[in-house]
């Protein structure tokens, strides 16, 4: 691939980086973020916002002005992931809907102390332990809760980005929040924090 | 199943039909089966909402990004 520098020039490289500094640098923590949350690990994070900020300054042109910046610099990161990281570093999770929804079932909620469902039970836990919980939830899970909660992207637009239908974000993200309660409950159960109750069986 | 994935939509303020908010409303303040499920995915949302609002790459990251995007 040609550089840039071959194909533009000077003024509208210029200009470029200047909208870029503008339009997708301030999304870099976001990114990272996010990148932190899909790998687990900090190198590999560092690495894929690397890619993801290389690859969106080349199709800068490519972004629609006026749209959504950071859920267009998300998608970048999404295929980076998916077609560099997992071929580098493993296969993706093997969800088995199935067995999803067995679990999900068998979450009852009289199977965790209803005492703690308004206490802040919760926080003493470590950011670790909560980093973790997440790392363990299975990609399918772990993608759309870390883009509602902690990005804060509706459903329309996780829909949009993971190419599933809003009903099926919905469900996702109704199973990912009881399967990482019931895990926070036994990380606090086994740390002592949650003193009484039942944990899932 | 559907109704509590509707729970999960009314936390996330994602119902879009004013009469099937209300009707979640009253439910959870009725029934406490209801009642829990709201308050576990109440609880999840503001946890990590709260704990990982801000990530924060690294200066030196952020540095070598600029610093390879201006020799493109």
């Amino acid at each position: 691939m040609r550089a840039i520098k071959k194909i533009l020039s000077e003024k509208e490289l210029q200009k470029r980086y200047a909208e870029f500094e503008n339009e997708a640098v301030p999304h870099m923590d976001a990114v990272y973020n996010f990148a932190l949350r899909m790998t687990g690990d900090e190198d590999d994070a560092d690495d894929l916002v690397q890619e993801t900020f290389m690859k969106a300054f080349r199709f800068f042109d490519k972004f629609e002005r006026g749209t959504n910046c950071k859920a267009w610099l998300f998608r970048i990161l999404k295929n980076s992931f998916i077609n560099d990281y997992r071929k580098q570093k493993k296969e993706p999770d093997k969800v088995d809907y199935d067995d999803i929804q067995n679990f999900y079932e068998n979450i009852k909620s009289n199977e965790v102390d209803s005492r703690h469902y308004e206490m802040d039970a919760f926080s003493n836990l470590l950011d670790d332990d909560i980093s973790k919980a997440i790392t363990e939830l299975p990609e399918d899970f772990r993608t759309v809760i870390i883009l509602n909660d902690i990005e804060g992207f509706t459903y329309e637009e996780i829909a949009d980005f993971v190419d599933i239908p809003v009903g099926t974000v919905r469900s996702r993200l109704h199973r990912a929040r009881k399967m990482l309660y019931v895990q926070l409950y036994d990380y606090a159960k086994d740390k002592g924090f949650i003193k009484t109750g039942k944990s899932k069986t | 199943m559907e109704l509590q994935e509707e729970i999960t939509a009314y936390v996330d303020n994602q119902l879009h039909d004013q009469l099937i908010t209300l009707r979640m409303r009253e439910l959870i303040d009725l029934d406490a089966v209801i009642r829990d499920e709201f308050l576990i995915q109440k609880k999840v949302k503001i946890l990590l909402s709260t704990r990982f609002a801000c990530g924060c790459s690294s200066k030196r990251l952020q540095k070598k990004i600029l610093s390879n995007i201006s020799r493109m």
